[in-house]
């Protein structure tokens, strides 16, 4: 089996990739209009959306403003126990919070697809070790280990768990967990990086050798 | 680069054309072009031993080097 050059491996990847990007870059353009409508309709319910926040039982018990005598399993009081809860407030600053962490989710998938789409386009012309290539895949690396380390911050100043969009009857989400693994490969990326700008000189240098 | 090919001065005392040369040695155009206009980060011993033979000369004759200005 071919992996790279035309009819490829690589060419089937790219062409999944292409269809990826542009479903995002058309479900981006339909959040941002559905956005748009809410921001002038705030109760319409054309576009909901729920803040997930993880809290203990205590918390809640608390907000409710309902004591209750809160009994012990095993040791372990029930009031530790992690509960998902989720917020609709059809507020205009919650309707722009949601629309930024959209923004930033959504900013941050396409520039990945995006620059995996070029990096397979360049393959599929048997073009590997480009300059431009080793730059694609620093900066893919780069966006990683940023992406990571902003969910890592809004995770303990936010305490922001999810946020979901239920659009049209159908639900959207967005996930703010900081993931070691992306993390890794984040790193990972960076280094291969390295390693492609070695290879771009490498190969420059066969190339002017008489 | 400090190392300097004389490839064009022997070509003149050889009164022989590039074109010819590349047909003699087997090695493209644009190959010997790169030789030429000194963009070559390395000639291999294989080539220099096929330009030596056609042009009847030495290496050294080819190759020389001179202190550069950048240090």
């Amino acid at each position: 089996m071919k992996i790279i050059g035309e009819k490829s491996l690589v060419s089937v990847i790219k062409y999944c990739l292409d269809y990826i990007y542009f479903f995002l870059a058309g479900l981006s353009l339909l959040i941002a209009l559905a956005f748009l409508f809410k921001a002038f309709n705030p109760d319409s319910e054309v576009l909901e959306f729920y803040f997930h926040r993880e809290v203990s039982l205590s918390q809640m018990v608390r907000e409710d403003q309902n004591p209750i005598n809160i009994p012990e399993i095993f040791g372990m009081k029930i009031s530790d126990i992690k509960a998902t809860t989720r917020y609709n407030i059809n507020h205009w600053q919650s309707i722009s919070l949601a629309f930024l962490a959209y923004l930033y989710a959504m900013g941050f998938f396409l520039f990945v697809v995006g620059n995996f789409r070029k990096i397979f386009f360049s393959f599929k012309k048997s073009e590997i070790f480009v300059d431009e290539n080793a730059k694609r895949i620093t900066l893919i690396g780069y966006a990683l280990v940023i992406a990571e380390l902003v969910n890592f911050s809004l995770s303990i100043f936010f305490d922001l768990y999810q946020i979901s969009i239920n659009l049209l009857s159908s639900t959207i989400t967005a996930d703010f967990n900081a993931s070691i693994f992306l993390l890794a490969i984040g790193l990972s990326l960076i280094v291969l990086g390295a390693v492609f700008r070695q290879g771009v000189l490498l190969d420059e240098e066969q190339k002017l050798t008489v | 680069m400090s190392i300097q090919v004389n490839l064009d001065l022997l070509l003149v005392k050889r009164k022989m054309k590039l074109i010819e040369l590349s047909e003699k040695v087997g090695i493209t155009m644009a190959n010997l072009s790169i030789l030429k206009s000194g963009k070559a980060k390395a000639i291999r011993f294989s080539t220099l031993e096929k330009i030596c033979r056609v042009l009847e000369c030495q290496p050294g004759d080819l190759l020389e080097y001179a202190e550069s200005c950048e240090g």
